[in-house]
């Protein structure tokens, strides 16, 4: 497992490094403030996506186990709802709404979207696991109907959901990069965002390159934790 | 043998891709806003008149030029995903391998962003808008065509036929190319709702399509400095309609091709 | 004189038993019953509802089914092994097995590993099942659901997928666990799942309705052997496949796929290729017909080397050299009808021949094949698995071809499709002298069909004789093995076949064979002489076979390992 995310995350480094030396061809001196600023959005991305797995993976689960009943309603039209509401408009929505707030509003209004999408996958992933063999074989063997879905259903079904929380990083950057500069956070994503209204090269890029490092180290992140959750994923 | 074995009904795999298409509920619903935003862009400027500066009007107007702006961008990115994930698959081998990587890591990447950079540093522009936006939907669409170029090329027709006596070119002329367009046409159609969502942030953040031009996503940012109603709003409930219409076409486009088991 | 003993209370019975779902009428009204000791295999085709009766029985049926009927149940457990007997991919096997004894000790887990001839038991039980190799694999699901010690054993197509002499002694062990124990075992697949073999009874579930099977019609054979010069000849034909370099610019390494053999081909006659996978027989067939890229050696057709030819020139000669693959249905574009592509093979290979002359022969053959009319316009996914069969067919005798390979054409085919096609293609090669190259890994159909038979392992010939001879007197142990497969009962061959890339030294098949000694690993067995007609390349082919009684042979009783 050590040296399962060992390598993952050297196989980040290269990407690290390019951007890097983009920031500071680019930028100079000014790569250090990025870098700076950085953990205010890392902070927010970062809890954003864990408060939407905490909400929406056990609602996605709840949908796949029950795809008919009402336990499972709030599950399915969440994950109906995420792909209509993409990270940055639920920021703009709540904003406007609630004329500024705290930046805790902010981190719930960008848990929105990985909410919607976690419960999605898990509902999906349930399902498929529920219908898969393996779940029939427990069953089978006799195991009781309760542990089959904690032991062998649910871990299956998490597994997907870890593997796309990177993809959910890259959308929440941009919805916290409106956010920053919305609810009036000092983060990467609002010097970025100045800097690209003003047209200056420097910051922006350097602000870019230390959002996109942060997007590659939470996608490796996730793809260890699917290694965590699924040994067929450290065997790739 | 027994001839009544078979069913009148059976059809050929277009008519059931058809037949799958219409039996996904939320696909035709989709189907249908999705004309429905678009009719309604164009029909509107004709009744509008004193009207024009209505927020309501003005969301709905903005409409085709929204739709447009992300179709005309999808597609460019659905081009080039599609030719890089053919090269990749094509070439095979190490090439392959390391086409892929660079994919992988440029899909990881926060590409929304790269729409906002390019206006604020070269400029606001359409045609600028619209590249960004293509580059921004291309690597997820190369991979997704890799995916599927991988999944579905089933050499076993292709053998048999090349039996039959067909020379390879006539084998992927005219049987692998025609079955792998439906499958290809799932793995690409993310990138419309990928291009719309990208095209918007880049507007609500103020860097969008430049000033006479009105999408969705400017009006959304427009709006965020005046009082909450209906200016931001329209706008904001138009582009999660259409959001929700294309990547539920998406899913009925999938299921209408689904893995054919053996 | 005494009273007979009465029989033994049965431990599981269906009384009407009818399943539904929202749209038909899956099985209706089946009764059965299993005693303790007793082995019942339900045969069936696609489709038929094995897997849901299984799963009846055991009382636990998927959402939107509906069973109606009585099953009577046994006080013990009653444990179903499901289809491809799947194993949790993220739990260790150590932690399945705990969780089924009740006790985390591995112990007994390493007990019924070994029952299944698990070698390295312990250590496996540490591994997930994405690491196993797929024989371990199913012996592990095996072993999973005997450690539940259940009464009654559902097992859905054991082994299935298997190789037969792997899969044959697996279905041999259930059979021997179940006499032991006094368990009832139920097992449901296909015949060519070799489920009948080590059964007591046999039940069909054919048409919604379970009853003892029909007695089969006579099965048909070949006739006696043409003689006459060969019009195939093949020598010492090689197919390597390159293997990618190592990571670091290592050695690339190539896999001999086939490895110098030669044989010749009569008119009107039919050479069997006989050999499980890897044996090679596939690729063999392929690399004859110029399908696959990397053969060495010669494939004289009439005289002229096909392997020596250019492109264009094997195209022309096409239309004689015809061939059939393992899955029908697969082999045909799914967007276009059958008669279209049985025209276009036509237009490609005879295109002298026009367009009206040639819708007729595409009737004609589609008729001759067995199908109706219709079936010009149907879709492959619209045919069953014998209608996709027969339109193979049709499309590969439209031309009227003079050599016929075929790579396991009936593999996906139930008994009663399996033998009109068979009686198809002996009527045909009696009628037009088609000579016929046959791979299968069928022992039977390979000596009914077969007039000479080549038994391949590893990519080289480790037997060859006519087909009657092989049947009456195999010398080499692994045709044996694959003789007794085909014939329902326990082949003496252990463990698994060994992985392509990592052959054991000397003969391929020591590690698993009873008589192996030393000698064997040291040196390959060359073809030696038996009689006219028949060679084997086995060390110890002339030992007298009563001598090894391999059923109770011990060391050849672990798999090749890891």
């Amino acid at each position: 497992m050590l040296s399962f995310a060992a390598r993952r995350l050297a196989g980040v480094l290269p990407g690290l490094a390019l951007l890097a030396a983009l920031a500071v061809l680019v930028a100079g001196d000014g790569a250090a403030r990025a870098l700076a600023v950085l953990p205010v959005t890392l902070g927010l991305v970062g809890g954003a996506l864990l408060l939407g797995l905490l909400a929406g993976v056990p609602l996605g689960l709840a949908a796949g186990r029950f795809p008919h009943g009402p336990l499972g309603a709030p599950g399915t039209a969440l994950a109906a709802l995420g792909p209509a509401v993409p990270a940055f408009l639920a920021v703009a929505l709540v904003f406007a709404a609630g004329r500024g707030g705290s930046g805790g509003l902010l981190v719930a209004a960008l848990a929105v979207a990985p909410a919607a999408e976690a419960a999605r996958i898990a509902r999906g992933a349930l399902t498929a696991a529920l219908d898969g063999g393996f779940v029939l074989a427990a069953r089978g063997r006799g195991v009781p109907a309760g542990r089959v879905l904690r032991r062998h259903a649910v871990p299956a079904a998490l597994a997907p959901v870890v593997a796309a929380a990177g993809g959910m990083a890259g959308a929440l950057t941009a919805g916290a990069v409106l956010g920053e500069a919305l609810f009036g956070l000092p983060g990467a994503g609002a010097l970025f965002l100045e800097a690209a209204r003003a047209g200056a090269v420097g910051p922006a890029v350097a602000a870019a390159a230390a959002l996109g490092g942060m997007v590659l180290v939470l996608h490796a992140l996730g793809r260890i934790l699917r290694g965590w959750l699924d040994p067929r994923e450290r065997a790739a | 043998m027994d001839a009544g074995r078979f069913d009148p009904t059976t059809d050929t795999p277009a008519q059931a891709a058809r037949r799958r298409f219409a039996a996904h509920r939320p696909a035709v619903h989709g189907v249908g806003a999705l004309a429905v935003l678009t009719v309604l862009g164009f029909v509107e400027p004709l009744l509008a008149g004193p009207f024009a500066t209505d927020p309501i009007v003005r969301a709905l107007d903005a409409g085709h030029t929204t739709l447009a702006l992300a179709l005309v961008g999808g597609t460019l990115a659905a081009i080039v995903g599609a030719g890089w994930g053919v090269l990749a698959v094509t070439i095979g081998g190490r090439a392959e391998r390391r086409l892929t990587a660079l994919a992988q890591g440029l899909a990881a990447l926060p590409l929304a962003l790269l729409p906002v950079l390019a206006g604020g540093l070269l400029g606001r522009g359409v045609d600028l808008l619209i590249l960004a936006v293509a580059a921004a939907a291309a690597p997820a669409a190369a991979l997704a065509t890799r995916t599927t170029l991988r999944a579905r090329a089933r050499r076993e027709y292709a053998m048999a036929a090349r039996a039959a006596g067909l020379t390879p070119a006539m084998v992927l002329w005219r049987h692998t190319i025609p079955n792998l367009a439906g499958p290809l046409l799932a793995a690409v159609w993310p990138v419309l709702p990928r291009a719309l969502a990208v095209e918007s942030f880049a507007g609500v953040v103020g860097l969008g399509a430049p000033a006479p031009v009105d999408t969705w996503g400017t009006l959304i940012g427009g709006a965020l400095t005046a009082p909450f109603g209906a200016g931001l709003l329209a706008p904001a409930l138009l582009l999660a309609a259409a959001l929700a219409a294309l990547n539920a076409v998406g899913d009925g486009v999938a299921a209408s091709f689904p893995e054919e088991r053996p | 004189m005494s009273a007979p003993e009465p029989l033994p209370e049965p431990l599981l019975a269906a009384e009407g038993l009818a399943i539904h779902s929202a749209s038909a009428i899956i099985v209706r009204d089946a009764s059965l019953a299993v005693r303790p000791a007793e082995v019942l295999a339900i045969t069936g085709p696609n489709g038929a509802g094995k897997s849901l009766l299984l799963r009846a029985l055991a009382g636990l049926m998927p959402d939107g089914v509906r069973v109606e009927g009585g099953v009577h149940r046994p006080p013990g457990r009653v444990v179903l092994l499901p289809q491809g007997g799947p194993l949790t991919p993220h739990q260790t096997l150590g932690a399945q097995f705990a969780e089924v004894t009740g006790t985390p000790a591995e112990g007994r887990a390493v007990l019924w590993l070994e029952r299944l001839h698990v070698s390295q038991a312990a250590r496996r039980l540490h591994l997930y099942p994405h690491q196993l190799s797929e024989g371990v694999r199913w012996r592990a699901a095996l072993a999973l659901a005997l450690a539940a010690e259940p009464r009654v054993l559902l097992a859905d197509a054991p082994a299935a997928g298997l190789d037969p002499t792997v899969r044959a002694r697996l279905l041999a062990l259930l059979a021997d666990w179940a006499r032991e124990t006094g368990a009832a075992l139920i097992l449901a697949g296909h015949t060519r799942d070799g489920v009948a073999g080590p059964a007591d009874r046999l039940l069909a579930l054919e048409n919604g309705r379970l009853a003892p099977p029909p007695v089969s019609a006579e099965p048909v054979t070949a006739g006696p052997p043409p003689g006459g010069a060969p019009v195939l000849s093949v020598r010492d034909l090689r197919v390597t496949f390159p293997l990618g370099g190592g990571l670091f610019g290592g050695r690339a390494s190539t896999l001999v796929a086939v490895d110098g053999v030669s044989f010749d081909v009569a008119a009107g006659e039919t050479v069997a290729l006989l050999g499980e996978s890897g044996s090679g027989k596939s690729v063999l067939a392929r690399a004859i017909l110029r399908l696959l890229p990397g053969a060495g050696g010669r494939v004289l057709w009439l005289g002229r080397d096909l392997l020596a030819m250019g492109e264009e020139d094997v195209r022309h000669l096409r239309h004689a050299l015809q061939a059939l693959f393992p899955h029908p249905r697969a082999t045909f574009d799914p967007r276009r009808t059958i008669g279209a592509q049985v025209a276009e093979a036509l237009a490609a290979l005879a295109p002298e021949v026009d367009e009206a002359k040639r819708r007729a022969r595409v009737d004609e053959a589609l008729a001759d094949a067995g199908l109706p009319a219709v079936a010009a316009d149907r879709c492959p996914a619209g045919l069953t698995d014998g209608e996709a069969a027969r339109a193979g067919f049709a499309r590969a005798l439209a031309p009227a071809p003079r050599l016929l390979v075929c790579d396991e054409p009936l593999a996906t085919l139930d008994a009663t499709d399996r033998e009109d096609l068979l009686a198809h293609l002996l009527h045909h090669q009696r009628a037009d002298s088609l000579s016929i190259v046959f791979a299968t890994e069928d022992a039977d159909a390979a000596c009914r069909i077969g007039h000479r038979v080549l038994v391949l392992l590893a990519g080289r010939v480790v037997e060859e004789a006519p087909a009657g001879v092989l049947t009456q007197d195999a010398r080499h142990p692994y045709t044996r093995a694959l003789l007794a497969a085909a014939g329902g009962g326990r082949p003496d061959l252990a463990g698994d076949p060994p992985p392509a890339l990592r052959l054991p030294t000397g003969c391929a098949a020591r590690l698993r064979c009873p008589r192996a000694r030393d000698f064997c690993a040291q040196e390959a067995p060359h073809l030696e002489t038996v009689r006219p007609g028949h060679r084997v390349a086995c060390h110890y082919w002339d030992a007298d076979a009563g001598e090894w009684d391999a059923g109770e042979w011990d060391a050849g009783e672990w798999d090749a390992g890891e």
